[in-house]
């Protein structure tokens, strides 16, 4: 399962932030071929700058869970609710659909520093061309 | 009187300059960039495609509309760009290259207002684009 969710519709309390899920974690390279540029390229930068900002400063919310708050929380759904201030519908839809070997991620666009692919993910067609990259993943690394 | 709940922000534009040998077509952009057809990221760059030709003007008219008191092109796009850059634009002279100046806006779509923000420099043996102006 790939998701991305922005926080399109204020299901944060930051309307920067946004979850991830993939079904499983990919590296730069996985990216950069899943975005089928050319090495090297300004197309490639673009992209790699895209992988940075969605997936290099993510927190991994599945290990953290488990490792440091599954005593304190009665299930990963209440978690992100009061760790992540992630909407209760949203947040259900997402555990629902996880499946043991995904990856969840959360995230701040901003959090890099790159203030122009921030705008650029969280615009419209932005949104959408990365969607396509995150689902070209599974095909082009498999 | 109006008022406005959420972010107010400014607009802005800048300028770029494209040096080449023939006409700038969709496909000699995409190798520029380094997009294949099928690549996600393609849209992207159709859209720029589309920005670049809508707002790049022959150089020596855009110099003459837009600002006045320069003794030549290349007096005007050392002090607008940079020494080098005019280097190149002399270089291009002499060759019979075509040189354009544009702008991008952060008031027009999405993609181009990321171009306008986004500073680049590209090159191969036909097109130069410098795009290094667009910073804020």
């Amino acid at each position: 399962m790939i998701v991305l969710i922005p926080d399109k519709e204020r299901h944060f309390s930051d309307p920067d932030k946004y979850l991830i899920v993939l079904d499983r974690s990919y590296s730069k390279a996985d990216f950069l071929r899943a975005a089928q540029v050319a090495n090297g390229s300004y197309a490639s930068e673009l992209a790699e700058r895209i992988y940075n900002c969605l997936l290099s400063h993510a927190t991994d919310v599945l290990r953290e869970y488990h490792e440091y708050y599954a005593v304190e929380y009665p299930d990963l759904e209440a978690f992100l609710y009061w760790k992540y201030n992630v909407d209760h519908s949203v947040a259900a839809e997402v555990v629902g659909g996880l499946k043991p070997e995904d990856f969840l991620g959360h995230g701040y666009l901003y959090s890099g520093g790159d203030y122009v692919i921030g705008q650029f993910i969280e615009s419209e067609p932005g949104l959408e061309m990365v969607s396509q990259i995150l689902r070209n993943l599974q095909e082009a690394v498999k | 009187m109006k008022v406005k709940a959420d972010f107010v922000t400014n607009s802005s534009s800048t300028s770029f300059i494209i040096i080449s040998d023939g006409e700038l077509t969709r496909k000699s952009l995409f190798a520029l960039v380094g997009v294949p057809e099928e690549s996600p990221l393609s849209p992207i760059f159709e859209a720029l495609f589309e920005c670049l030709i809508e707002n790049m003007n022959p150089a020596s008219e855009y110099s003459a509309r837009r600002y006045y008191g320069y003794d030549d092109l290349v007096a005007f796009v050392r002090e607008e760009f940079s020494e080098e850059i005019a280097n190149r634009v002399a270089e291009a002279q002499k060759k019979g290259s075509k040189v354009y100046i544009g702008e991008l806006s952060s008031e027009d779509g999405e993609i181009e207002s990321f171009f306008c923000c986004d500073s680049f420099e590209l090159g191969d043996e036909s097109i130069y684009l410098n795009a290094l102006e667009c910073i804020w």
